[in-house]
């Protein structure tokens, strides 16, 4: 019995280091596919970031033509003159 | 969607108080809903695709937020921790999958509002064209102004006063420059003492000036810048120092006028 429960010991033991062992990789592989997602994360936020800011370039330009288009027109239709 | 995870959520809370009445229950954690916004909502605009994905995400956290309070004190508190592990580990690979599925499905759209700038290009087009017609405009103006200037019904006229019997050049040629008019220079007595009729024409000849002039029975007399008269017309003694000497001073109030 002293025997049995000797062998069942080690044999118990190497079930739950095995056990461990495999919780520690699934760990390891969620935590490296995290990692993963927050570095997708980084590089889609950057790239973002600069879209959003040529964009933001163009839409600037686009007022400042706007306005001085709209001070011709106004100049245009309020002072006639200045074509002639 | 939204409920049927939310009754999942009360079926869990009902599973605690059961185990805390002593029942055992084999703990099913439900897997976590993998839904797809893009085949739902592909009627709608894009800017509200991406907001939409954006809640579902924002609503997915607080899910996993709770699923994870739970299953950490039903391992506390259970003695199958075995089961509940093994639950636990599937809800995460499944957890995980769907938070991969939403966050492409809002990058994925912000992406396409991004790339989605043809309004801003039809604009800068609009804009160009108006800018082109206002210089059309412009420039039909100006020409139209030029226009008037150029063409003009009446004449110049000079006055009477400085105008000869002689004849009148119009044309002005590139090679030399012509001066039209005549002038009469009086004396201070308001007298006419010498007339110079005709023209005035300035030959450019290499480095000199020379002009001609009519003389008082048509032949011609060249001046130079020196102001020596050259010709063959004999003019009277005084006559002719009266003539030389207005002339110099003619001659003399043009420079000043051209300096």
């Amino acid at each position: 019995m002293a025997r049995a429960g000797g062998i069942s010991n080690p044999v118990n033991v190497g079930i739950a280091v095995q056990a461990d062992w495999e919780n520690r990789e699934f760990i390891s592989n969620i935590s490296l596919n995290v990692r993963r997602l927050f570095e997708f994360l980084l590089q889609f936020e950057a790239t973002t970031k600069s879209k959003l800011a040529s964009l933001n370039e163009k839409l600037d330009v686009l007022e400042r033509k706007l306005e001085v288009l709209e001070v011709q027109v106004s100049s245009a239709t309020t002072n006639p003159s200045v074509f002639n | 969607m939204e409920k049927r995870e939310n009754e999942k959520l009360e079926e869990k809370s009902e599973n605690e108080n059961e185990k805390v009445e002593g029942k055992t229950r084999v703990i099913c954690v439900p897997p976590v809903g993998r839904c797809s916004s893009f085949l739902c909502s592909e009627a709608k605009p894009d800017a509200e695709q991406f907001q939409g994905a954006l809640r579902e995400l924002k609503d997915l956290r607080s899910q996993l937020h709770q699923a994870a309070d739970y299953c950490e004190n039903a391992f506390l508190k259970e003695e199958r921790k075995k089961m509940i592990l093994d639950s636990t580990k599937s809800y995460i690979c499944d957890a995980i999958v769907a938070v991969i599925d939403h966050l492409g499905t809002v990058s994925s759209k912000l992406e396409l509002e991004l790339c989605n700038v043809a309004k801003a290009t039809q604009t800068e087009q609009k804009m160009d064209f108006l800018r082109q017609r206002l210089l059309m405009c412009q420039q039909f103006a100006v020409t139209a102004e030029l226009a008037t200037f150029r063409y003009r019904e009446k004449l110049m006229h000079h006055h009477p006063q400085y105008l000869s019997d002689g004849q009148i050049l119009k044309k002005y040629n590139s090679s030399s420059r012509v001066e039209e008019g005549s002038r009469q220079i009086k004396d201070s007595h308001g007298k006419e003492k010498f007339g110079l009729s005709g023209r005035f024409q300035h030959v450019e000849t290499g480095t000199e000036h020379v002009m001609i002039l009519p003389g008082q029975h048509g032949q011609p007399i060249l001046v130079t810048p020196s102001f020596g008269l050259k010709g063959t017309h004999n003019i009277g003694g005084d006559d002719k120092k009266k003539m030389q000497h207005n002339f110099l001073a003619f001659l003399s109030k043009n420079r000043k006028k051209s300096r």
